[in-house]
């Protein structure tokens, strides 16, 4: 048993579950390649030093997890855009953002791009993880019927997009 | 794989086949990951470290109140056994609060005399 009351074994489990997606969502959402590990690290030490990491078989700890990545992307984004404002160099760190692997859907990935932080988040959510609108209401802090019309209207802004570029689904 | 006509996907955003889509390329991005994470036995060790440090910055805030605290009552017991020396002090006090000091008594002393030292403690060590 680790001091902070984690079960080596059982957090190992977990984490081979929970970082892909975690690093994934946080690589797709930063809007700062560079600091993915930074954030991914940041992410599972603020997990460990919760009460959830004693129990992170439970159901809930996969939706923790991911509400901590989703804090630590907006702090991150405050910061850079602050940082952004004093060096005016806004372009330069979006630019970087979207060095992300080889993808079957290209067309897909750009027009993903061209959606809200906020919008990519909810489908991520939604279609990587399978989240119910409940968790997913938990995760961003917005109500169970706000997650339904924004997610409603990420999909109709996608599909729009999707639809002028001529998708192959 | 099949070809979506223009006006159904845009008219119809829960096309199952957008659905799907995102699901394959959300499931490439995760799976692009898998060989490049961290150990998990680090990140609870890194884990370890930091709630380690954060125990030491609370312990060293305790022990300089305890010292503070400590310094002060050595100090109020000091001026009520030797008030001839805490009329010395009260004299380098503003008059606001060798006033108060008259009816307060030594421990106001001792008080002031703990706080100072851990006010002059911080600046010290910078935190």
């Amino acid at each position: 048993m680790h001091e902070s009351g984690t079960d080596p074994a059982a957090f190992e489990r977990f984490y081979a579950e929970a970082a892909p997606s975690i690093r994934a969502f946080i690589l797709r959402h930063c809007g700062d390649h560079g600091s993915v590990d930074d954030l991914f690290q940041i992410t599972f030490i603020k997990f460990l030093g919760s009460r959830m990491a004693s129990t992170p078989h439970a159901p809930e700890a996969r939706a923790y997890l991911y509400r901590i990545a989703s804090n630590v992307i907006a702090d991150h984004g405050r910061m850079l855009q602050r940082r952004e404002r004093l060096r005016g160099a806004l372009q330069h760190t979006r630019s970087q953002a979207w060095q992300q692997p080889e993808s079957s859907h290209p067309e897909l990935r750009e027009a993903l791009g061209e959606l809200s932080v906020r919008e990519q988040q909810l489908l991520w959510l939604i279609y990587a993880e399978g989240f119910s609108h409940k968790e997913v209401a938990s995760i961003m802090k917005v109500s169970q019927a706000s997650v339904k019309v924004l997610a409603f209207r990420a999909r109709k802004k996608l599909a729009v997009l999707l639809s002028e570029g001529g998708f192959r689904a | 794989m099949r070809f979506l006509p223009r006006s159904t996907i845009a008219d119809s955003p829960s096309d199952p086949a957008l659905e799907a889509a995102l699901r394959r390329q959300f499931s490439e991005e995760i799976e692009a990951q898998r060989d490049r994470l961290p150990d998990p036995g680090l990140m609870m060790l890194m884990a370890e470290l930091e709630s380690g440090g954060r125990q030491r910055a609370w312990n060293a805030r305790l022990v300089c109140w305890a010292e503070a605290l400590a310094l002060g009552a050595v100090a109020a017991v000091a001026a009520f056994w030797f008030p001839d020396a805490a009329t010395g002090i009260e004299s380098l006090l503003p008059s606001a609060v060798a006033e108060a000091h008259g009816s307060a008594g030594p421990g106001l002393i001792g008080g002031l005399f703990g706080a100072s030292l851990y006010f002059l403690r911080s600046l010290i060590r910078g935190s």
